[in-house]
């Protein structure tokens, strides 16, 4: 009898645990997916795919490679106005772009908040002259689980340091 | 009729409470936030690792992205980024001159913080006393544990200048 409890209690703890790794990998799936479709949203220029990727919110916050801006705050006020100006230029392409996402690393905090970082590596091609250009960016990338889906909260991306 | 209109007023007056109970809690983490930062700058100016390593999460999965070609690739562990914490300490004493700017702290969860801030970093080469000056953009990833704010993730990385 007592050899019994203590064998399904093993059976329980081992189906809990293996429960938890599964519901973490399905996160991190998901969190991979949402770092695919923002290298697609931007090379592309799909300002409706990238506006599903963020968190609509005044507090959200996004430092990008290029300057100006310095650090864009808030979906509606900045960060959503910069990605349709983007997406406005890539209209009309003057290079294609295929963008690689380099070294993934997830780390959770918490159950419903990961960072995620890694490299973006863009080859740019001249649409005319054919000429490549090569960039990496570092990803710092904050995302939380907010209704049932993974959001960007708060970004940081910068070029890879040559000096 | 009279007991009903009480009733009311006792909740209304429990959810004000709770709202205000829980409010100054809000603002409190994100003062202690700001106070690692302000700290590990004071840190960073007297060269004082120990500080420094009082703010960081001492786990592997702690990580940081430096300003410099030395610091490009994601440094991982602790260990690591204390190996780097120490060598900087090892600069003497007003070598690099740290200030912050505009610091903003957002509290994304009861135990995830995320700081963003402007750094200037002014070098003074001890010999030559050559200066030079840079700037930064600064995030940095907290999580309370165990009731202290710690660093998990750092990402400084120059002001674009194009």
């Amino acid at each position: 009898m007592r050899k019994l409890t203590v064998l399904s209690i093993c059976v329980a703890l081992v189906f809990c645990l293996s429960f938890t790794t599964s519901a973490m990998a399905s996160d991190e799936e998901e969190i991979l997916q949402l770092q695919s479709n923002f290298l697609k949203a931007n090379s592309t220029g799909d300002y409706a795919l990238m506006s599903t990727l963020y968190w609509h919110s005044p507090k959200t916050i996004s430092i990008t490679p290029g300057s100006p801006p310095l650090i864009l705050q808030g979906w509606d006020e900045s960060i959503g106005q910069y990605w349709k100006m983007s997406s406005a230029s890539a209209a009309e392409p003057t290079t294609t772009t295929s963008p690689l996402f380099i070294q993934p690393k997830v780390t959770f905090l918490k159950d419903d908040v990961a960072v995620i970082n890694g490299y973006e590596y863009f080859v740019e091609t001249d649409t005319k002259t054919k000429e490549q250009t090569t960039a990496t960016i570092r990803i710092t990338r904050i995302v939380q689980k907010i209704g049932g889906k993974w959001l960007i909260v708060n970004e940081h991306a910068s070029m890879l340091p040559t000096e | 009729m009279r007991t009903k209109t009480m009733f009311i007023l006792m909740i209304v007056a429990a959810l004000t409470l709770c709202l205000a109970a829980s409010q100054p809690a809000v603002a409190s983490d994100e003062e202690d936030v700001l106070e690692v930062l302000e700290n590990c700058v004071k840190a960073l100016n007297t060269s004082d690792a120990s500080f420094l390593s009082s703010v960081w999460w001492h786990s592997q999965n702690a990580s940081t992205f430096g300003p410099n070609k030395s610091a490009a690739f994601l440094t991982q562990g602790w260990d690591e980024i204390d190996k780097s914490n120490k060598e900087m300490a090892k600069l003497p004493a007003g070598a690099m001159s740290f200030s912050m700017h505009n610091p903003q702290v957002t509290v994304i969860s009861d135990s995830v913080a995320i700081a963003t801030a402007y750094f200037i970093v002014v070098t003074t080469d001890p010999a030559t006393s050559a200066q030079d000056i840079s700037q930064d953009r600064y995030t940095a990833v907290l999580k309370k544990i165990e009731g202290k704010w710690l660093i998990v993730h750092g990402h400084t990385s120059p002001l674009p200048t194009e």
